[in-house]
């Protein structure tokens, strides 16, 4: 039997704020659509079952298009199994509009069996989050799936999973929602725990490959795969730029460095000495790099190559600001940098830009 | 510090010159171009080394001052400093300066680990403000006002390429993009204002959001109500169709009970029943033959017309009506009469045919008898016999003769004026007797042919004689027989108009046959003549036989067909009275009949209590009275079954308690539950369509604070900018420039000396000087006044930058505008500044020398 374990879908959730609202809005769409896929994927290769490990909607009250559209897509597909487990974003999500396929769960245990392969859940209460361990009774000769939304940890609580209490549970696997990163490992000797992560980055601070986990379940023996599903990969890396005098010749070292995928999405962060001179490059890099893929931001976090000695003999006002500005106990060093470069160019009489 | 000497070896123009520094005051005096610009430049490469040559700069010391004539490109320099004798030893390369070879010597004694910045450890500043001090030339004297020396001090401090005016004014209009020096203007108080709308509106669409949660709720909630509501509507249809049911079969028994109220009505109408349909169909028979009879016995036979022509024609034939056999003799003495007249008018309306017509006209006037026929018959065959034995006899007889005695010409003028006398006296005749005349002109006609005849006759007979033929007398003979037969019927037939055209048989059996139709017609016209008086005497008979029987019936023969109207009347009489007869015997009949008929109704008049004489009038309403009796019943038996079978069907045991279910106000509330829904769906959508907005305008507000705190930091940023140059220009002041105004003041005793004035200067380095008891402006000192004003501050500045050795100052021909007064106190100016500082002085005039 093959089961989708899949998580924190986040349908009407918001996107990054650096994102354009094109942008922005072509990536919900695009959320939607990676769903539906998701599910004509299911489709195609036999799946049984999906588990949603949580957070479907990404609030309590979310849009009526994302509800509709969810509950349409259930409702569509009725040889697939959905379990639809609530979870922090979407706790009180109502109105499954009885859906026959559409199978879901409460603050106490409830078991779903397909032959001898079970499949059990809870939604992690304050009221619940402590007790649920001890109320938790698996077959130990079944196949036994569970699903919970929460961070693993080692203390109990709301969206807290203590893992240590789940050991000796007869849990073949825990298939866990909340973490948007993929992730996974023992609970004892018989089960492993798995966080799926999010089907698509919906920032930069979710970069990295997205998707879900397939489940083959044959003679009680759960053998899982990450299918990469996301419809676009968001990416963030770092580029040592140091020594380079302009923003051209700093977009020259990021294509050295990175095979840019035209249907990604990049945050380039420029790194490294330059000199004191050298202009902010952000915006352009940027520019440069606007066709190579699907959105790009770049951070220049470059630092401003300074020697105070070349200094030291300048009786000039020039050399005495320099000297007055590094003495200053008061300032940090990017400070220092930021207006030694400042003071110098508009002494030079030249356009100050920041 | 004290130079002592220096040697080049090769720089710039000059080569192997070696020169020794006086302790106070070097004075060289020489042309343009001997090198002392040169000699400056030396200097400070000796201390400072020379820049790489760089192509693309300007103005390069290593390459403009490279000796091109070759040799070693630099030399040495001797100088004292805090009591030890130093010595620098530089050569350089053409280009690279680390290719340059440099030795610094202490006591004699060389420094491996010296660094080559010799000036930067000596004087403790670098080249560029070593060159802006140490070098004095004229230009850096000229001076007309303090505000040129503040200029001037402040490119000293701040370096040729720096201008801290400037930059301040850079800096503050940067930051008054940020925030402006009045009102709400600047980047940060738009943003800040961009950034409170932002959340005004993040926080209109939260609240909206909010209010999401109770529609959605409502929603939920009047969809379950709805789901309820049609489900209460579906179950009060079902229950209001069984009350719908009993309402049907109540409907069918009242009907049925109003039926029956109207039979009861109508046998009340009818106490001793009402007559069956048979009864009333009987009746209807009786009466309509009544009818029948009546209206038969009323109706008349004769009209006026035929009563009067029936008695006309009874006085018509009160004697008796002809017998057919005398009718039959009429006839046919009428049609006899008819005949008659026929052949009498056809008698009398005969007509001649032309040719009878023609034979009348030719012998109107007198008849040919039998014997001129006869003869004319006789002549006729005389000719043609003659004329037979002319054309047998030869003409001419062959002969040869001499030529015949003339031939006399009497007979030939008798016949011809006998021929002219004939037509005189016939042409005088036809006035009187149109036959005779006529006669005589055709007599005379002949006779003038005759005429010519005889004279061709003769003329030919010469010409005969002359071809020796002779004619034939025979002929001749014959000829003139033939001429006489021809005249006696010429006598005959031309007075009745014959012609000979056709030969003179021709015209002679036309005038036999002539005369032969002449008298045939004559014979006919006879023969009708008779018979025609014999049908007249005929016709008259009959016809007053006829007259005397039309007279009889008034009727004349004159008038029309009086027979036929004699037939036609007695068939009208005959007609008319046997209709007579046969209508009194009918009119008997049908009063036996209707008394029969008056007997058959009587029985049920009586039985129903009707009266006879009324019966005929009400009888339609009882019929109709029966119809609707008969067709309530049916509807009554109809109505009765069909409710008691749609009971059956229904299955309507036992009515249902309660009422009937108002389906239309629970639709109507159902409606107005679904326009509720509806509305708050639209609502719904609609707050969403504003929520949806919030995570842009969230990520608009994020990015908005972002950029006011990036705004801030920079603003901050160039503040802390402006603060730092600001303090770093105190301290400048402070430690440069203030004291100047000491050292200026410690020189300006000798420049008072110099210049015969005494100076004084303000806290802002603006020079004022007492002359005549009372402090004025330096703009009312000369220009060399000021050059020397310049020179003492110049002098101050050095004094109070190079606290570690003092320099040694070169003044490059700085007094070239002065006067000669000036350029001796300045002269005297150098001698007692040279006590506290080495001075090179170089001047191209020797009256500028000191």
């Amino acid at each position: 039997m093959k089961i989708i374990h899949a998580a924190d879908i986040h349908l009407g959730a918001k996107m990054d704020s650096k994102f354009p609202k094109e942008i922005s809005d072509r990536r919900k769409e695009e959320l939607r659509n990676t769903f539906r896929r998701m599910v004509e994927y299911a489709r195609q290769n036999d799946v049984r079952a999906i588990l949603l490990s949580g957070d479907v909607f990404d609030s309590d009250t979310p849009f009526k298009k994302d509800k509709e559209f969810f509950y349409s897509v259930v409702r569509s597909t009725p040889e697939i199994d959905f379990f639809y487990l609530r979870g922090n974003h979407d706790t009180a999500i109502s109105g499954s509009d009885n859906i026959e396929n559409l199978k879901t769960f409460g603050s106490t245990w409830t078991s779903y069996a397909y032959g001898n392969i079970v499949i059990t859940g809870i939604e992690i209460s304050s009221e619940n989050a402590v007790s649920m361990y001890s109320t938790l009774s698996l077959d130990p000769k079944a196949c036994n799936i569970v699903m919970l939304h929460g961070q693993i940890g080692e203390t109990a609580g709301r969206d807290k999973i203590a893992i240590k209490r789940l050991r000796e549970k007869n849990i073949d696997y825990l298939a866990l929602g909340h973490i948007h990163r993929r992730g996974e490992g023992k609970i004892d000797e018989r089960g492993e725990y798995a966080y799926c992560g999010c089907l698509e980055g919906r920032g930069f601070d979710e970069s990295g490959e997205h998707g879900f986990l397939l489940l083959d379940i044959e003679d009680g023996k759960v053998e899982r795969t990450f299918v990469p599903f996301a419809e676009r990969t968001i990416e963030e890396i770092e580029v040592d730029v140091s020594g380079v005098r302009d923003a051209y010749a700093a977009y020259r070292r990021v294509k050295e460095k990175i095979s840019f995928d035209k249907k990604n999405i990049y945050r380039i962060l420029l790194v490294g000495e330059t000199d004191l001179e050298t202009e902010a490059m952000d915006l352009d890099v940027r520019k440069y790099l606007e066709h190579d893929c699907f959105f790009v931001d770049v951070k220049d976090r470059t630092t401003k190559r300074m020697d105070a000695s070349l200094f030291e003999g300048d009786l000039s006002l020039r050399g005495e600001f320099v000297r007055s500005v590094y003495a200053d106990p008061d300032l940090s060093d990017e400070e220092k940098q930021k207006i030694i470069a400042i003071g110098l160019k508009a002494l030079k009489g030249g356009e100050v830009t920041l | 510090m004290r130079l002592i000497s220096c040697h080049i070896e090769n720089y710039g123009c000059i080569r192997n010159f070696d020169c020794k520094f006086d302790e106070t005051l070097t004075s060289v005096c020489e042309r343009n171009g001997y090198g002392k610009t040169t000699l400056a430049s030396f200097l400070k490469a000796m201390f400072y080394g020379l820049d790489m040559d760089r192509s693309n700069s300007a103005f390069n010391e290593r390459r403009h001052f490279f000796p091109f004539g070759g040799g070693a490109f630099g030399g040495n320099l001797t100088f004292e400093a805090g009591g030890d004798l130093y010595k620098i030893e530089r050569f350089f390369d053409e280009k690279s300066e680390t290719k340059d070879s440099f030795v610094l010597y202490r006591n004699n004694v060389p420094l491996p680990d010296a660094s080559s910045a010799v000036g930067q450890r000596f004087f403790g500043i670098d080249r560029a403000s070593f060159e802006r001090t140490v070098f004095v030339s004229g230009a850096d004297l000229k001076i007309s006002s303090s505000d040129d020396i503040n200029k001037k001090l402040s490119t000293f401090v701040e370096g040729d390429d720096s201008d801290l005016g400037i930059a301040q004014k850079i800096l503050e209009a940067k930051r008054k993009e940020y925030k402006a020096g009045r009102g709400t203007g600047g980047l940060i108080s738009s943003t800040q204002t961009r950034l409170g709308e932002i959340g005004a509106r993040i926080k209109n669409i939260e609240t909206i959001a909010a209010s999401l949660i109770d529609k959605n709720a409502r929603y939920e909630a009047l969809t379950r109500q709805i789901i309820a509501l049609t489900q209460k509507i579906s179950a009060a249809q079902s229950e209001n169709v069984l009350f719908t049911h009993w309402e049907s079969y109540d409907r069918m028994v009242e009907e049925n009970a109003q039926t029956q109220e109207k039979l009861s009505a109508m046998d009340e109408n009818y106490p001793f029943g009402l007559p069956s349909k048979g009864e009333i169909a009987e009746v209807k028979e009786i009466l309509d033959e009544m009818r029948d009879v009546n209206t038969r016995l009323s109706h008349q036979v004769f009209g006026e017309e035929e009563a009067a022509q029936l008695h006309a024609l009874e006085e018509e034939f009160a004697a008796g009506v002809p017998s057919d056999e005398t009718l039959s003799d009429i006839q046919a003495a009428a049609e006899r009469e008819m005949r008659i007249s026929y052949d009498l008018e056809r008698l009398g309306k005969v007509t001649l045919s032309q040719r009878e017509t023609q034979l009348k006209q030719k012998f109107a006037l007198r008849a040919p008898t039998e014997q001129e026929v006869e003869a004319a018959r006789a002549n006729a065959e005389q000719y043609r016999a003659a004329e037979e034995k002319f054309s047998a006899l030869p003409d001419f007889l062959t002969e040869t003769r001499s030529a015949p005695a003339k031939k006399s010409k009497v007979p030939l003028l008798v016949v011809a004026i006998l021929s002219v006398l004939l037509l005189a006296g016939g042409a005088a005749t036809v006035f009187f007797s149109m036959i005779g005349g006529i006669l005589l002109l055709v007599f005379g006609v002949f006779g003038v042919l005759a005429a010519g005849f005889l004279y061709l006759n003769g003329k030919m007979n010469a010409k005969a004689s002359e071809t020796a033929q002779r004619e034939n007398p025979e002929k001749q003979a014959a000829k003139r027989s033939m001429d006489a037969i021809f005249s006696q019927i010429q006598a005959l037939l031309v007075p009745y108009g014959y012609s000979f055209e056709n030969g003179i048989p021709y015209a002679v059996a036309s005038f036999v046959e002539d005369v032969k139709g002449y008298s045939e017609l004559t014979a006919a016209e006879h023969e009708r003549a008779e018979r025609i008086g014999q049908l007249t005497e005929e016709r008259a008979s009959l016809r007053v036989s006829l007259d005397d029987f039309f007279a009889k019936y008034s009727l004349a023969l004159g008038d029309g067909d009086p027979l036929r109207t004699l037939r036609d009347d007695i068939a009208s009489y005959r007609m008319l009275s046997g209709r007579n007869e046969t209508w009194k015997k009918e009119q008997a009949r049908l009063i036996s009949r209707l008394e029969a008929l008056r007997g058959e109704l009587a029985p049920f008049c009586t039985r129903y209590h009707l009266d006879a004489d009324d019966v005929q009038t009400r009888l339609p309403e009882v019929e109709q009275d029966r119809i609707e009796h008969d067709r309530l019943q049916e509807t009554l038996a109809a109505g009765q079954e069909k409710a008691e079978r749609f009971r059956a069907e229904k299955g309507l045991s036992q009515r249902p308690e309660g009422e009937k279910a108002d389906i239309d106000a629970l639709n109507r509330t159902l409606g107005s539950l679904q326009d509720e829904k509806n509305s708050v769906y639209t609502e719904i959508m609609q707050d969403e369509r504003e929520v949806e907005k919030l995570q842009d305008l969230q990520s608009e507000y994020e990015e908005t604070q972002s950029r006011l705190e990036k705004y801030k930091a920079d603003y901050e940023l160039l503040g802390k900018v402006v603060d730092a140059l600001d303090r770093a220009d105190r301290a400048m002041k402070d430690r440069y420039i203030r004291p100047i105004r000491e050292k200026f003041l410690f020189y300006a005793t000798p420049l008072e000396e110099a210049l015969g004035e005494k100076l004084v200067m303000d806290p802002n380095f603006a020079i004022r000087f007492e002359r005549g008891g009372r402090e004025h402006s330096e703009e009312h000192l000369s220009a060399g006044q000021h050059t020397l004003c310049a020179l003492c501050f110049r002098l101050a500045l050095i004094d109070n930058m190079y606290t570690a050795e003092k320099p040694f100052v070169i003044l490059d021909d700085p007094f070239s505008t002065l006067d000669e007064e000036h350029l001796a106190r300045a002269k005297a100016l150098l001698a007692r500044l040279a006590e506290r500082m080495q001075i090179l002085y170089f001047t191209c005039h020797k009256s500028r020398d000191i």
